[in-house]
């Protein structure tokens, strides 16, 4: 098990490390996206083997993902909203 | 030394533990849709503002932010080995990684008050004398105004985390953990590796995505 930890605390470390390099990357519109999809799989990661998602119940998975499946909602509907309005983005 | 039999509502242990596990996700889930909400609403208005954010951006001290990132994944980590180790009956190894937890946690804090201080330095805290040249400096306030909210925030959440640690750290010292019971320990853990997450997303959003308009 300390195996298993240590080994995924390297791999967040280099994701971190990965994700302040990004910063400096002529990444064009992948700029937007790929910081947030490094973060996920931290997410990712320190939920499955930190909060130990993986062992005991399978109903743990449901109420660790009802919360992120609220949030897609509520982030997939806001999205819609705004990327379907006239004048949007603001600026532009 | 506690008794080893469970709650009067409970049958077993084990069911004892899950049941506490999974109230705590219940409230994680809603400091998802928190956490959440504050996120959102600063997409859409960097995706207004994307000149003007990432101006205000680059001012932002992208060193602190990944040393306080590496220290919290840090002491994730401390913490998930503190829990393991009072699981196979180490209550020492899990004191002392508790609290290298919660020093790790103290020396996060430490350098966000620097950041803080820095950012008051270079102009950036909203009403008080901010400055910015090139861009809008409505929009620009507002990153700054964002930053402060989510960081702040986050910041409360995680006194609350060492405090709780602290009360752990005691319960380990005197040996109230059991290897067969500590459930106390174990939603402890959840919180605080929880924190951790707000965080890595929190770094994504604002140090490094569109700090360089391209």
């Amino acid at each position: 098990m300390i195996v298993i930890f240590t080994g995924t605390w390297a791999i967040l470390l280099l994701l971190c490390g990965f994700n302040w390099w990004s910063a400096y990357l002529p990444l064009g519109s992948a700029h937007a996206v790929l910081p947030i999809g490094v973060a996920a799989c931290q997410a990712l990661l320190i939920a499955v083997v930190f909060m130990k998602l993986a062992q005991g119940p399978r109903l743990k998975w449901l109420f660790a993902g009802v919360g992120f499946y609220w949030l897609l909602i509520m982030m997939g509907l806001s999205a819609a909203d705004y990327m379907t309005r006239s004048g949007w983005p603001v600026n532009q | 030394m506690p008794a080893l039999r469970p709650e009067i509502q409970y049958a077993t242990l084990a069911q004892q533990s899950e049941t506490a596990q999974l109230g705590m996700w219940v409230f994680l889930a809603t400091e998802v849709l928190f956490f959440g909400g504050i996120m959102l609403a600063y997409e859409v208005y960097r995706t207004s503002y994307p000149a003007a954010f990432a101006a205000a951006m680059a001012e932002s001290v992208i060193v602190i932010g990944a040393i306080n990132t590496a220290l919290l994944l840090t002491s994730s980590f401390t913490m998930a080995l503190a829990v393991h180790w009072t699981a196979i009956g180490q209550p020492r190894r899990a004191t002392g990684s508790l609290i290298l937890t919660a020093g790790l946690g103290v020396a996060f804090l430490a350098l966000k008050a620097l950041e803080y201080y820095i950012d008051y330095q270079d102009h950036v805290v909203p009403r008080l004398g901010f400055e910015i040249h090139g861009v809008p400096r409505g929009p620009a306030e507002l990153f700054w105004l964002f930053y402060f909210y989510a960081t702040g925030l986050h910041a409360i959440h995680l006194t609350i985390g060492i405090v709780v640690l602290s009360v752990m750290i005691v319960h380990s010292w005197r040996q109230r953990f059991l290897p067969q019971s500590h459930n106390l320990l174990e939603v402890a853990g959840l919180y605080w590796s929880f924190i951790d997450i707000v965080w890595v997303f929190l770094f994504a959003l604002i140090y490094p995505i569109g700090r360089v308009v391209s």
